[in-house]
């Protein structure tokens, strides 16, 4: 990916470039793909269309759970075409495109194995034990593949089981699990979760090659505490602890995204939240006189945020764009 | 992003294409999420100033008033359009875009009470107000805001005339058509741009839950049916498809690749595979076109924005009704079937950059060792768990436990029953307020193996009619094994008669449900057929 197109066609349009140039400016440059690019593109793009069908299909058929078919013979097919796949996965280089589509598709597979024999035997599991059971087993091949699909899906699969778990025995611990310790405990697990990857991918085993769990981890952690931040305002009585939870979170993730590893992804979404919750507590303030006039002061209060705090991230992208050295070429020709 | 842009230029300037020295006028390349940012918090705002519209002047959203208030909302959009013109101070743009989807907000309203919600040239109205702001109003989110409203509403204006799937498929050709001709076009950029990210972003919206409402018509739709609404669907198929072509087409000329030569057809015959098989699965079909544009003009987040409308639309499909799972798992498969040997055959054809291992026929190295072993250990787990489940149902003891009624919705669900046991009650008032989750109930069996509640004790002695059952409470329900009977998808009708659940009990209380059995202890269906 580069932006070169972006750049001549802009040119073209303020009129710095004449338009009988474009063409002879963008093969020059190299702007778009070129024979070799696409063919990667296209094989990539079939290979994950491909296991990504496969991998639904096979769901989906034992979701439909035929009746002429018997269960010893869909064990076995379940089993045969894991095997396959695996065999076919040993003979792929690793940390290859292809070797990570085919992990893909074995630990889809591995759930739906799972999945068929709580269906056949009904046993009665509890439904966050698949979840939990699965992400387990998928363990071992998120290490040894470095991908962030492969993460991506155990972040999910090990979220997915906490909430069963919790929907499972909140009955059980009465007050102690109400529904926001809950957001809490989303909060707390997923703000670990992103410590353990940034703890992993900047120790010497390199686990991963880009930044996107890290980034959806706390994502989604930024959001359990927006909430629990929100809520706290309008309900304090309920929830003491929401608003400096709230602040110590925001303040650190902020201070190491902004000065030890810069991440405008995140600190966008940081600078988002402060919006909100700022947002939220003028009209906390207003409260008892919320009328016309504390309607508009918000509202330009929100355009005035929100307008400083996009020039601010502008600045700050250019500013780091600048101080980076030219690597993006170089990464294009090793990737 | 500066210093490419300015070696960029340089670049150009040695090869003497360029007119002036480095322009001022800089490209915005800021990263998607920070307009996020601005876009969302001017929706907040946005509502803030219809309160405040509404506190000060709330005659104007009384019934009788409704032109009224569309024409302030008209107004408002008109200064909004004076802001963006003259000025672009950011503050002032973003002030612009809160009091114009303010005024948005009111024309709505005012359009909404006019006609009813129900009729659906009210849509099309809005759709054709939002169609024109796209193009009028000077602001990159604004024109992004709108094209995808416009697109939304003309959506819904359609549906409600009983016409599906035409709405997606003419976003899909727009969409393409902008991107292919964007160098054509390049006077309009600042227009068609921001209006081909909204279509995009609609077409990721109608991906994931609007794009086969039509199996919803034969409900919903009551008035006559026309040739558009008969054929729509088809026709909004064959549009998508003309598209794809027609993009496949432009890469191919693009790239100087000729539609006789080997990589021509071979393009060309493999997209009218997909196409085929996809027809009925147009959601694909437009995923994958945003994808194929993004990569053809180097756009990321176009790219990204096709993976997700390609993961919302299997994930959609999944629910949807128009076919039986086993029919939808057919599709499917032969796509990945013919994805996999399209990537077979491209592998075979360039030995430029090998896949395989060159290690080939080396031992297997270490990290795929653990993968490896972990299938194994998977493979190990289940079959000892079939093995004991198995041994289990040709063993155990069988138990019959009444059903209490069940709810008649659950059996809607199509492809399992929620069961509850009459004696679940029983048990629950003997656990009394004590907190378990997990416990032990001894049942006497009648000569039919019905099971009677008889005692909590897990150390009472049982005679040779009593039995121990391992009972869990979960959710503050009390449940034996399962609460869920599954069976094949639309054969609910056969269960609706069932009186008692049949399980296979071990020595130590270990339960499996194996099978439902009517009053007269008829068996109605088993999990092993």
């Amino acid at each position: 990916m580069n932006s070169k197109r972006q750049h001549i066609l802009h040119w073209a349009e303020q009129g710095y470039i004449s338009p009988d140039d474009v063409d002879t400016a963008l093969s020059l440059s190299r702007a778009n793909p070129d024979n070799q690019q696409w063919f990667q593109f296209i094989k990539n793009l079939f290979l994950w269309l491909g296991v990504i069908s496969l991998a639904a299909g096979t769901l989906f058929f034992f979701a439909f759970n035929w009746d002429e078919m018997s269960n010893l013979v869909k064990f076995a097919l379940m089993q045969t075409s894991l095997v396959v796949s695996t065999l076919i996965y040993t003979k792929l280089k690793p940390f290859t495109l292809p070797s990570t589509a085919i992990a893909f598709l074995m630990v889809m597979l591995i759930g739906a194995l799972l999945a068929l024999s709580g269906q056949i035997y009904q046993t009665g599991a509890d439904p966050w034990q698949l979840f939990a059971f699965w992400a387990l087993f998928m363990t071992p091949i998120a290490v040894t593949n470095r991908a962030s699909t492969l993460w991506l899906l155990w972040v999910l699969l090990i979220n997915l089981s906490c909430y069963l778990y919790y929907y499972d025995f909140r009955g059980v611990f009465g007050i102690l699990l109400h529904y926001d310790n809950l957001v809490g405990l989303f909060l707390l697990f997923n703000t670990l979760l992103a410590i353990a990857f940034e703890v992993l991918q900047q120790g010497k085993t390199r686990c991963l090659d880009n930044r996107l769990v890290v980034q959806t981890c706390l994502l989604a952690s930024g959001i359990a505490a927006t909430w629990l931040a929100i809520w706290a305002i309008f309900d304090e009585a309920e929830l003491q602890w929401g608003l400096p939870c709230y602040l110590v979170w925001i303040l650190c993730t902020y201070l190491y995204y902004r000065y030890r590893l810069f991440d405008l992804f995140i600190i966008s979404g940081c600078v988002t939240s402060a919006i909100v919750i700022a947002s939220s507590l003028l009209i906390y303030i207003f409260n008892d006189a919320l009328e016309s006039d504390a309607f508009l002061i918000i509202a330009i209060f929100i355009i005035g945020l929100s307008s400083s705090a996009g020039i601010w991230l502008k600045k700050l992208s250019k500013e780091h764009a600048a101080d980076q050295p030219i690597t993006s070429d170089k990464e294009h020709q090793d990737a | 992003m500066r210093n490419s842009g300015n070696e960029l230029w340089l670049e150009l300037q040695r090869n003497n294409l360029t007119r002036t020295d480095y322009p001022e006028n800089e490209l915005d390349l800021s990263p998607w999420y920070i307009k996020t940012m601005q876009g969302f918090a001017g929706w907040i705002a946005a509502l803030f100033l219809l309160a405040f519209v509404g506190t000060i002047i709330g005659s104007l959203f009384i019934y009788d008033n409704q032109v009224l208030l569309a024409l302030c909302g008209f107004i408002c959009c008109t200064a909004a359009y004076f802001i963006f013109r003259n000025d672009k101070t950011p503050f002032l743009e973003q002030l612009g875009l809160a009091i114009s989807l303010c005024g948005q907000f009111m024309v709505a309203w005012g359009i909404f009470t006019v006609f009813s919600i129900s009729d659906s040239s009210a849509f099309l109205i809005l759709a054709l107000f939002q169609g024109a702001l796209a193009l009028i109003m000077p602001n990159f989110l604004h024109r992004v805001f709108s094209s995808w409203f416009a697109m939304v509403a003309l959506f819904w204006g359609l549906n409600q005339q009983g016409i599906f799937g035409l709405d997606s498929a003419l976003a899909a050709a727009l969409f393409t058509l902008i991107w292919i001709r964007e160098k054509h076009w390049y006077k309009y950029r600042s227009h068609l741009l921001p209006i081909s990210f909204g279509l995009a972003i609609s077409l990721l919206q109608f991906s994931g839950h609007f794009l086969f409402q039509h199996e919803f018509s034969h409900y919903l739709f009551r008035a006559e049916v026309g040739f558009l609404q008969q054929y729509s669907p088809l026709i909004g198929s064959l549009i998508l498809a003309g598209t794809c072509l027609y993009l496949v087409f432009a890469i191919l000329s693009e790239q100087n690749i000729k539609l006789a030569s080997p990589s021509g057809s071979i393009a060309v015959i493999a997209t009218l595979m997909l196409l085929g098989l996809s027809f009925n699965i147009a959601g694909v079909s437009s995923a994958l076109l945003i994808l194929l544009v993004g990569f053809f003009r180097q756009r990321l987040i176009l790219m990204a924005l096709g993976i997700l409308a390609l993961i919302s639309f299997i994930s959609w499909y999944y629910y949807s009704l128009s076919e039986t799972l086993l029919v939808k798992s057919i599709y499917l498969l032969s796509i990945g079937a013919v994805c996999l040997t399209i990537v077979g055959t491209l592998h075979y054809f360039s030995k430029a950059q090998p896949t395989l291992d060159p290690a080939n026929s080396a031992p297997v190295n270490g990290k795929k060792w653990i993968s490896l072993a972990t299938i194994l250990i998977v493979l190990a787990a289940i079959n000892i768990n079939i093995y004991q489940k198995e041994s289990l149902i040709r063993e155990g003891q069988s138990v019959l436990l009444e059903l209490a009624p069940v709810d008649p919705r659950s059996l809607m669900q199509g492809d399992y029953m929620r069961l509850r046991y009459r004696m679940s009650q029983t048990i629950q008032y003997a656990i009394g307020d004590k907190e378990s989750v997990d416990g032990f109930a001894i049942v006497q069996l009648d000569q039919h193996s019905v099971a009677q509640f008889i005692t909590l004790n897990p150390d009472a002695e049982l005679s040779p009619q009593q039995h121990k059952l391992h009972y869990r409470i979960r959710d503050g329900v009390l449940k034996f094994a399962t609460n869920a009977f599954f069976f094949q998808e639309g054969s609910a009708k056969i269960y609706e008669k069932a009186k008692y659940g049949e399980f296979k009990v071990s020595g130590n209380g270990e339960m499996l449900l194996v099978g439902l059995r009517d009053k007269q202890y008829v068996l109605l269906g088993t999990n092993r057929p």
